[in-house]
């Protein structure tokens, strides 16, 4: 969807705190991304992902009264996103099973997986294709071997480049821990990437 | 090196220094080839996590919109239809100023009941009469009056000396 700009993205908030549904769909349409991949993140399942996604947005839709026009909107959907997504992981208690994957065989942009069509490539683009998908891979992994809140943390700074504030915003907690945790995840996955990084 | 050096980085990389904090991490960048290293791994697994974020198929937000209008309006037709902000402080009124009538019509009732201190219940009951008594003590008189001044039974017993009550 084309890209509105933040005046207008007020005005169709302000009309989907009155009730107007299809403003709230075009509100919707212009966050649904971001707020999505924020969420896969968090749960590391598409299809997971996709339900909390739709979870968030419904939950949005019912605590619009709520909003306040003077907080940014973004941390606010954010909050209902992340919230939804941790409950999700404390209620499910495991780790997941899976990474995301963006396994070539799911890849819907087009390319060729030069796992299955290696003699489509010459050899150093397929021996680096598969350098990269080995990082990919370790990388995914040592994601999920940090806590829900480390992850969380590291997702919403390093992805939605949010400050401390905005983190500690969304995540009910004190700057100090935010901080902390993103030193925390950070470490872990350099121990883990070590040989990568 | 140092946690709290690591900290320094972890806080520059997410630009959240202050000047004195910038100096002092430029110092210990230029000077310990360690931290410039940690700082470049960080980095770079900040990158690797943008990338794969980016890598991901992402549902088409016009298809997810639909689901979730459907969503909500099965929602809202499975609930009972939703108080508004303004129906809501005016029912916190209500329930205010029906907790007051309730609370002040009890308050009310009790001061009826009592009277300086004591319930009425207790004092409207009629005083004790002594109808009859029994005193067969050997020797001993007996004399049952009431006293005009105070409206008193009194029961007076004149028990003879070198009598033992317990013979009773």
């Amino acid at each position: 969807m084309e890209e509105i700009d933040s005046l207008e993205i007020d005005r169709l908030i302000a009309l989907s705190v009155k009730g107007d549904q299809e403003a709230f769909g075009n509100v919707v349409q212009q966050y649904y991304n971001r707020v999505y991949c924020v969420i896969l993140r968090v749960v590391n399942q598409p299809d997971d992902a996709r339900e909390l996604a739709q979870v968030t947005w419904v939950k949005a839709w019912q605590r619009l009264g709520d909003y306040k026009q003077e907080a940014r909107f973004y941390t606010w959907i954010y909050r209902i996103a992340v919230n939804a997504s941790l409950d999700f992981l404390r209620r499910k208690r495991r780790r997941p099973e899976i990474s995301i994957s963006s396994d070539s065989s799911e890849n819907e942009s087009g390319t060729i997986n030069l796992d299955h069509h290696p003699e489509l490539a010459d050899e150093n683009t397929a021996r680096d294709e598969i350098h990269r998908d080995e990082i990919r891979r370790t990388f995914e992994a040592a994601l999920t071997t940090l806590s829900d809140d480390h992850r969380t943390a590291l997702i919403l700074r390093e992805v939605e480049g949010m400050s401390y504030d905005e983190i500690a915003d969304v995540m009910k907690t004190r700057r100090g821990t935010v901080m902390s945790r993103i030193f925390y995840a950070r470490k872990a996955l350099q121990a883990t990437m070590e040989k990568f990084l | 090196m140092k946690t709290r050096n690591m900290k320094l980085i972890s806080k520059g990389l997410d630009g959240e220094l202050d000047g004195k904090e910038r100096r002092q991490l430029q110092e210990l960048l230029a000077s310990d080839p360690a931290m410039r290293k940690t700082a470049q791994d960080w980095e770079k697994a900040g990158d690797e996590l943008r990338r794969s974020t980016g890598d991901v198929p992402v549902p088409d937000s016009l298809l997810a919109w639909h689901d979730i209008r459907r969503a909500i309006r099965e929602n809202e037709s499975n609930t009972p239809a939703k108080l508004g902000p303004a129906s809501l402080l005016r029912l916190k009124w209500a329930g205010g100023i029906a907790a007051f009538l309730v609370v002040g019509m009890l308050a009310l009732s009790f001061l009826h009941l009592t009277r300086e201190g004591r319930f009425l219940a207790l004092d409207s009951l009629p005083p004790p009469r002594v109808e009859w008594v029994v005193a067969e003590i050997p020797g001993a008189t007996t004399m049952i009056y009431t006293d005009m001044e105070t409206d008193l039974t009194v029961i007076w017993m004149d028990v003879a000396q070198n009598v033992d009550p317990r013979d009773t």
